[in-house]
């Protein structure tokens, strides 16, 4: 397994055996999806499941959650690149629906654990690709929580960034462009020439 | 106690416009200290230096630290009001029976540090916490425009929040750069061409908004015309 695949895979984590029944059914709902626009082969359809994931993400702020939110991003990439297997593909989600219905969180785990390795043979540099994809995913789900009403320290700390990577990303987001409602710029200003005369 | 609290964002967002300098002559100038809590020291400093691109960045803030223009604060008593304040934020917002996590100990610890020091105000450049502070009830109608999910309001923590965070300012770096070009600490970088000034004035508002600060267009305008400039 390439060293990437160990950085990006620490994200792929759930409590033990443990996963809570509202993050289940929604990782099962995104699964089932998935799998539709793999068989509809519409990268469309894989990237629109992968936003809709962070609304999971920025609910449950778990990095499991997170990271199927990535995984699904990378998948929509790649078949955009016409360099995802789609069979083997639905295979995985497949094996992985199952072994969540059954609760057995860790093959669960194990199967998006390998089904990552996989997608890093497919292409000698593709570990690179992910890691671009993956890091600039995790940062830009990061920057949908903001979005959501999350604090960009919350999002950065549940999406394992810093804030130093992820301001400048949320600065050029049009939600980043909403005036205070209550307080205008004007007697900000004011209070600023108080302090500092 | 005199002072000014910091969140992480103003910080990062001067440093990246290389702006860092400004917090001594301002310091000297509000005559207070500009303080820091424990928990944005270690966002500012220690995460940046586990990371490759951000060391030399960590190490700039750092500079600011050792020569006392930004002062660490690390009281029990601030870090136990950082939890409680963390604690009822984090249960004032629920969506399908969970409560949503908006905050962040590192930005109560600002909030936390501001109360407990009876600061002046607060320095946050990003968009929740102040709406946490100034309008609480418009978070709840961000995440119910952007998740299409129902969110409950506890009204009662909600309240007590509001209690807890009344009369805290809020400023941004936006405001500090405003005011040191009203200054004329930006002054070096036109080399006494007057001309220049709006272009001065207008880069740095942008420079701080295009690094994190959440400020609007139109309030770069407002400053602008406040400042003669339109």
């Amino acid at each position: 397994m390439v060293p990437v695949l160990n950085a990006m895979l620490k994200y792929v984590v759930w409590q033990g055996d443990n996963m809570k029944a509202i993050v289940k059914r929604d990782i099962l709902s995104v699964l089932k999806k998935a799998q539709l626009a793999l068989q509809k082969k519409d990268s469309d359809m894989m990237k629109r499941t992968s936003n809709e994931t962070i609304h999971n993400a920025s609910i449950f702020q778990d990095q499991g959650s997170i990271s199927i939110a990535v995984l699904t991003y990378a998948m929509s990439k790649l078949m955009h690149r016409d360099l995802l297997d789609p069979k083997r593909a639905q295979a995985t989600l497949q094996m992985a629906e199952h072994q969540l219905n059954e609760n057995d969180v860790k093959a669960f785990t194990n199967t998006i654990h390998v089904f990552m390795d996989h997608i890093a043979k497919v292409d000698r540099k593709f570990p690179e690709y992910v890691m671009n994809v993956t890091e600039f995913a995790h940062l830009k789900k990061a920057c949908l929580m903001c979005k959501h009403g999350i604090s960009v320290a919350q999002a950065a700390d549940a999406s394992g960034k810093t804030q130093w990577e992820l301001l400048p990303i949320v600065a050029s987001q049009s939600f980043n462009n909403e005036a205070s409602p209550d307080v205008p710029a004007r007697q900000r200003v004011k209070w600023a020439r108080e302090f500092f005369k | 106690m005199k002072g000014l609290v910091f969140d992480a964002g103003p910080i990062i967002s001067l440093t990246m416009n290389n702006l860092l300098w400004l917090l001594e002559p301002l310091r000297l100038k509000y005559g207070g200290q500009f303080i820091i809590p424990e928990s944005v020291r270690v966002e500012l400093i220690d995460q940046a230096l586990e990371s490759k691109k951000f060391k030399f960045e960590a190490l700039q803030t750092q500079q600011y630290i050792r020569n006392g223009t930004l002062t660490v604060v690390n009281k029990k008593e601030i870090r136990d009001e950082a939890l409680r304040l963390q604690k009822l934020a984090n249960s004032a917002f629920s969506v399908r029976g969970q409560p949503v996590k908006i905050v962040h100990k590192g930005e109560m610890g600002v909030l936390a540090t501001a109360k407990v020091q009876g600061a002046d105000a607060v320095i946050i450049d990003e968009r929740n916490t102040r709406e946490l502070v100034e309008h609480p009830v418009h978070i709840a109608k961000i995440m119910r425009n952007r998740l299409h999910a129902n969110v409950a309001t506890n009204h009662s923590v909600l309240k007590k929040l509001r209690t807890e965070l009344k009369g805290i300012k809020v400023l941004r770096s936006f405001e500090l750069v405003t005011i040191a070009f009203e200054q004329g600490l930006l002054d070096r970088y036109i080399e006494s061409k007057p001309e220049l000034r709006k272009v001065l004035l207008e880069s740095v508002l942008w420079g701080v908004k295009l690094n994190g600060c959440a400020v609007s267009d139109k309030e770069i305008h407002q400053v602008m015309k406040l400042e003669r400039f339109a």
